[in-house]
């Protein structure tokens, strides 16, 4: 947890600072990933483990329950390639742990684990092709926003994914997951509450 | 508000991670090794050696084997 953690401050801080370049160089940048997946896919490492992708999934996550401040504002201009740099480091973890499951231990007898995993990167697919600005554009934005809330059952799914793998570290995972699920509820009542005070500031103008 | 409490748990985060993870598992990690820390169940399962031990007996009875061998050469030697 301490490189994943780290991680995930060192992406926030570079995207903080050089959200500008990122957004340009998106495609050097996804270029290089799957440069970096491709040549360590084989062997068992923090990339095929899974956590460079968690640690994108992470900052992404945590981006949406920001209050509105610079650091939000600039996290946002590149979430969507975060979530692509994360998607592509997932690639190689998703398909080792296939093939061990495949070629090892059977379809039928993998730990629960895998298959919740396996559900969140069915889910993450369509996620990961509409987030490219040239898809994207070719979708209607209610379309898109609608499909986009999948991105909630992911999280649920990848929390869940790393509970039950029950290792050392399933109590900083539910922490982690937890308090996201808490600070989202916060933010969606927070929300409502604007919204009605707002509906009733308009029917007494009226 | 929101955002520092967020900044502090990560920080907090990271000394708990730090003080309950051995900076060794997480070296380890980097170059594969599958430690008590990164401990993913699905190895154990598929048969890959993991930390509980290495299930294989053969290698020990080929070491038992090549220990036997040596000492018939050393006996040998010997009788000439």
């Amino acid at each position: 947890m301490l490189f994943t953690v780290s991680l995930v401050i060192i992406i926030s801080l570079l995207s903080y600072i050089f959200y500008k370049p990122i957004h340009k160089y998106k495609y050097f940048l996804y270029v290089a990933a799957f440069i970096i997946a491709l040549i360590l896919h084989e062997d068992g490492n923090y990339i095929t483990y899974g956590f460079a992708g968690l640690s994108f999934f992470i900052v992404v996550m945590f981006s949406g329950v920001l209050d509105k401040s610079i650091l939000r504002k600039r996290l946002f201009m590149v979430r969507a390639e975060l979530a692509i740099l994360g998607t592509i480091f997932l690639f190689p973890h998703a398909l080792g742990y296939i093939e061990i499951v495949l070629d090892e231990i059977g379809l039928l007898q993998a730990p629960l684990n895998f298959y919740i995993g396996f559900l969140a990167g069915v889910v993450i697919l369509p996620l990961f092709i509409t987030s490219f600005m040239f898809v994207r554009k070719k979708m209607n934005y209610k379309e898109w926003k609608q499909l986009h809330k999948l991105a909630y059952l992911t999280y649920i799914l990848i929390g869940l994914h790393l509970i039950f793998i029950n290792n050392d570290r399933q109590f900083l995972y539910i922490v982690i997951f937890g308090s996201y699920v808490v600070l989202k509820g916060i933010m969606l009542l927070q929300n409502r509450i604007i919204n009605n005070k707002k509906i009733k500031l308009k029917k007494d103008v009226h | 508000m929101k955002n520092i409490a967020i900044i502090i748990g990560f920080i907090a985060l990271l000394i708990v991670a730090s003080i309950s993870e051995p900076i060794d598992d997480a070296i380890d990690a980097f170059g594969g090794a599958t430690t008590e820390t990164f401990d993913p169940a699905i190895d154990g399962v598929g048969g890959v050696s993991t930390y509980y031990g290495d299930e294989d007996e053969d290698e020990d009875d080929e070491d038992e084997e090549y220990e036997e061998d040596e000492l018939d050469e050393y006996e040998e030697e010997d009788d000439d």
